[in-house]
């Protein structure tokens, strides 16, 4: 049964404000920002809007509480306790996190109970088991004298996450980052800071102690450039868009030059070979890894490059899967598409669209505001063809449901056009030959290849970028290495006497 | 090319000495080719063993505190020497074993490719600190040489087996007594004076050639002070060396039989699968513990590969191995030659045809000319033992999962090969597969840095990769108390 908004917004608690030292309080200056449901444009909260003095106030909370070692000198063992039953309290919340979710930026409601939530409860709950199975090093000196590397945590960290998957995003770095005994300054995109702000209240309820996580609403050009400046920030982990990424480069040259890990844009290619021996399963994949919530994923497969004997029998194939992909109410248990995050995002989708068209790419299917009637901001699934890789639509990230598809005439060719992008996040191929399988896999690119399939992860396997889709790794044992640096203990042994 | 068969009169190490035995004995070391003569070397007795331990003990201390790289320079210096020394090794490899030149000269360069990478290995034996469960303690884990080792090679392979062995127990810091096998004493002589000639201090590396193989593995496995054996070679050997092992509770890394499966599905590539069969299968004329002893091959392009490997089997060149084009040359002895026939005549009893082969080829002595048999069935010896000779049989599947029934349907689990461009496939039978060593559409996948060995009753450590070392270090839990403040 679909529940409406206003049945959504008696049952969960909503907290509007920054989470500082153990405390939901205002911002400094008292002001706020529409906190509004993309499925209806209604206006659900009011939240503290953040700035510089509020970010001080973060980041000195978040500094004494490193400094006095009651999170990060705490024995393995019971950080490991204090993560995992954090894990447990998301579950055990995971019916409202989900409302929240789906509430604040538009994602359907079987997506958020489904994916996000439960994912994000697997991430700390990984991150919490690595705690004591990370070992340190002993460097194979002279015998004359011991050398211990050792890991140390950096300190403060800021992470500084989009609102299209809020909750995940947040975890990816809240987990590895409080494994290995940091602070973190957590700062949510002004579109989605619900879940964020929720979990708050829920790392302390786990035993946390104050200041470990503090978490400040705000806008990104105030409160996220105001991190990105700090001078006691030690680094600054983001996932967002590439132009805001290349900020967060130049705000960290021009203070204390604190470290960054940056997972940002991408203009994925989807590479259909003509040997590939399951077309309907490819074009499922295909339609789901460009429409899957709303389009707005970094990885998106939004270049569609198929060989120009099976293209036009393919996006048949495609046109037939995206019928069942209509956008809809994302509170409707059947709802396989949302609404988009906001206005200012439909506006910007619905350019690009525009732009495709006047660049003289055909528009096989949708390319409308849908739903205009419920106040919600609806796309339908859109698919160009005869799209060239030179025109806008196949070079900048749209983020929104909108493939581009185009025809390329051999393994060389396909190669080349995947890599014409200046981003280098994610990649498919399908092909039925073993060979091409992993020459192509090795040829491209990209922070994760996939064979045969589309968008599969685990928390195992790392996830992020090269080229200007940015650096650093998010998931996996490997995560853990960006939030800690190398300490080398030279001890040095007397001669016997 | 004049080969003088004269001349290769070697001696023991022991303690950076080169000597006689003490006994005074010696023994001839001949060449299969013709029988003649090609060398001797000294017969040890027990006295001579425990003289080789004695010096490997008194080397242990000074050569385990020697900086890491102390140990690499001198393994990588004993690789170039290998190389440098290349021709003439090949060529006493040669003479003794039999295997053409080419495919010596191929060997040296492999087994100083051990020498080397153990070299680097050598320092990165990093250990670790452990995180630990109280704020008052700190816990190292150290990893040490075990010791004195003792590596016991075969004569397949005459330098790359010894080499396997000892680059990482000496960059591990272990010092080493070697017994190559008496068929093949010399290569191994020359291994040894390449790791003394770079520079191995004395008593690190100890060598003895004796006809008494029994009586060197009792007296090493009954002496406390040897912490570690390696052995390559039969499984009823290495089974003896687990029994030995115990009264001195002695680490063992175990390289035993193989009678590696090959099977070949009908979405291989043909022309690639065949030659790389034939790689696996004939290298060596068949006497490698990796070679394919069983091919299976999917029905339908079973009468394809029959045809392919019935002419490339028939066209390839017998002889002396010193003679330049020669791909099979003779097999180790008699023995040898008596269990290829018996594996043939068995399978041509019982149905099999023969294609190719079967036999001397007209040459007598210890050949056997290159054979290839249709329609080997399950219940045949040769599906069942390892043959260590030229012969190929083919056993036709209809299914993968058949297929990988056959393949791991016995005692042994060294080397499996398999054939396919279907890269769901080549995972899922990889996977299934039952052994230690997966050739997929690769027919020769030894390399130094990657673990080799087997499991089921094909033995268990492994050489190569650094898994390679782990089998000569110790693991030391160090905890230290009372740090908190």
């Amino acid at each position: 049964m679909t529940q409406t908004l206003d049945d959504v917004l008696t049952g969960v608690t909503i907290r509007s404000q920054a989470f500082l030292d153990g405390d939901y309080v205002d911002a400094a200056s008292g002001e706020t920002f529409d906190c509004i449901s993309p499925g209806t444009g209604r206006t659900i909260a009011q939240v503290a809007s953040c700035d510089a003095e509020d970010v001080d106030r973060a980041v000195a909370g978040a500094r004494r509480a490193f400094e006095s070692g009651v999170w990060s000198r705490l024995a393995p063992k019971q950080r490991k306790r204090i993560l995992q039953r954090f894990a447990g309290l998301i579950e055990a919340h995971a019916e409202e996190l989900a409302l929240l979710e789906t509430l604040d930026m538009g994602k359907p409601i079987s997506d958020s109970r489904k994916v996000d939530v439960p994912l994000a409860v697997e991430a700390i709950a990984y991150y919490a088991e690595a705690i004591d199975k990370v070992y340190d090093e002993i460097a194979p000196t002279h015998p004359s004298s011991v050398v211990m590397i050792v890991r140390e945590p950096l300190g403060v960290i800021a992470a500084v996450v989009p609102w299209n998957f809020p909750l995940m995003m947040a975890v990816w770095k809240l987990g590895p980052a409080l494994a290995t005994g940091n602070s973190v300054v957590l700062k949510p995109a002004e579109q989605s800071p619900l879940t964020a702000l929720r979990l708050g209240e829920l790392a302390a309820e786990a035993g946390i102690p104050d200041g470990v996580v503090q978490i400040v609403p705000g806008l990104g050009e105030r409160a996220g450039q105001a991190l990105g400046r700090h001078m006691d920030v030690d680094m600054v982990a983001f996932t967002g868009s590439t132009e805001v990424g290349k900020l967060f480069l130049r705000y960290s040259g021009e203070s204390n030059m604190k470290r960054l890990a940056l997972e940002c844009g991408g203009k994925s290619p989807h590479v259909i070979f003509p040997d590939c021996g399951d077309l309907d399963a490819a074009a499922e994949a295909v339609a789901w890894g460009v429409f899957y919530n709303q389009g707005e994923v970094c990885n998106a497969g939004s270049r569609l490059l198929v060989h120009a004997d099976v293209k036009d029998e393919f996006l048949e194939r495609i046109a037939r899967v995206a019928e069942g992909i209509q956008p809809g109410d994302p509170l409707d248990p059947e709802t396989k598409m949302g609404a988009i995050v906001d206005d200012r995002q439909l506006e910007r989708v619905l350019g690009y669209i525009e732009t495709g068209k006047e660049e003289g790419a055909n528009l096989l299917l949708g390319g409308s505001r849908a739903l205009a009637e419920t106040g919600g901001y609806f796309v339908e699934p859109t698919v160009f063809d005869a799209v060239s890789n030179e025109m806008q639509i196949a070079r900048e990230e749209i983020f929104g449901p909108v493939l581009s598809a185009i025809a390329f005439t051999d393994e060389q060719d396909a190669i080349r056009i995947a890599h014409d992008t200046v981003y280098g996040l994610a990649a498919a191929v399908w092909t039925d030959d073993l060979n091409r399988a992993h020459r192509a896999a090795r040829a491209i690119r990209a922070g994760v290849v996939w064979v045969n399939t589309f968008d599969m992860g685990d928390i195992s396997s790392p996830f992020g970028g090269f080229k200007q889709s940015g650096f650093g790794r998010d998931k996996s044992m490997h995560a853990l290495d960006k939030f800690t640096d190398l300490k080398a203990i030279w001890i040095q042994l007397r001669e016997e006497r | 090319m004049t080969i003088t068969t004269s001349g290769l009169d070697e001696r023991l190490l022991i303690g950076g000495d080169w000597r006689e035995s003490g006994g005074g004995g010696r023994f001839d070391v001949t060449n299969p080719f013709d029988g003649s003569v090609v060398g001797s070397v000294p017969d040890a007795g027990e006295a001579d063993v425990r003289d080789a331990i004695d010096a490997a003990a008194d080397a242990f201390d000074g050569w385990r505190s020697r900086a890491a790289i102390d140990r690499a320079r001198i393994l990588r210096r004993a690789a170039e020497l290998m190389r440098e020394r290349k021709e003439r090794i090949a060529l006493t490899m040669t003479l003794e074993q039999g295997k053409p030149l080419a495919e010596a000269a191929g060997e040296v360069e492999y087994a100083a490719g051990f020498l080397e990478w153990f070299g680097g290995e050598a320092e990165r034996i990093y250990g670790q600190v452990v995180p630990p469960q109280k704020p008052d303690k700190r816990v190292l884990v150290l990893r040490q040489p075990v010791g004195v080792t003792a590596a016991i090679t075969p004569w397949n392979f005459p330098a790359a087996m010894l080499a396997r062995k000892l680059g990482p127990a000496l960059a591990a810091g272990c010092t080493s007594v070697v017994k190559p096998a008496s068929a093949t004493p010399l290569t191994a002589v020359e291994v040894c004076r390449a790791v003394v000639d770079a520079g191995a201090p004395s008593g690190v590396v100890n060598l003895l050639t004796s006809k008494d193989a029994r009586m060197v593995a009792a007296t090493i496995m009954g002496d406390a002070r040897v912490r570690k054996v390696s052995f390559t070679g039969s499984t009823e050997v290495g089974q003896d060396l687990i029994r030995a092992s115990a009264g001195n509770v002695t680490r063992l890394s175990l390289e035993l039989g193989g009678h590696a499966p090959y099977l070949i599905f009908d979405d291989a590539d043909l022309d690639d699968a065949v030659e790389r069969l034939l790689a696996s299968k004939f290298r060596n004329a068949g006497q490698t513990c990796v070679c394919a002893n069983r091919i299976y091959v999917q029905r339908g392009v079973y009468d394809a590969v029959l045809s392919r490997l019935a002419e490339r089997v028939a066209a390839m060149v017998v002889g002396d191995g010193t003679e330049p084009g020669v791909e099979i040359g003779p097999l180790i002895d008699d023995r040898a030659v008596a269990k290829a026939k018996e594996h043939v005549d068995d399978a041509v009893s019982r149905g099999a045809r023969l294609v190719v082969g079967g036999g001397d080829g007209g040459r007598g002595g210890t050949f056997f000319a290159p054979t290839l048999l249709d329609g080997v069935t399950p219940e045949m010896l040769i599906s069942r033992e390892e043959t260590f000779g030229p012969v190929a049989g083919l056993t036709v599947f209809d299914t993968e999962d058949e297929a990988v029934r056959l393949a791991n349907d016995g005692p042994y689990g060294l080397a499996a090969y398999f054939e396919t461009r279907d890269y769901a496939r080549l995972f899922r039978v990889a996977e299934r597969l039952q052994f230690g060593i997966i050739g997929a559409n690769d027919g020769v996948p030894s390399t130094p840095n990657a673990p080799f060995g087997g499991v089921k009753e094909s033995g268990y450590g492994r050489e190569g990769g650094d898994f390679g070392i782990d089998e000569y270090l110790d693991v030391k839990f160090f905890s230290i108390g009372g740090v908190g403040g």
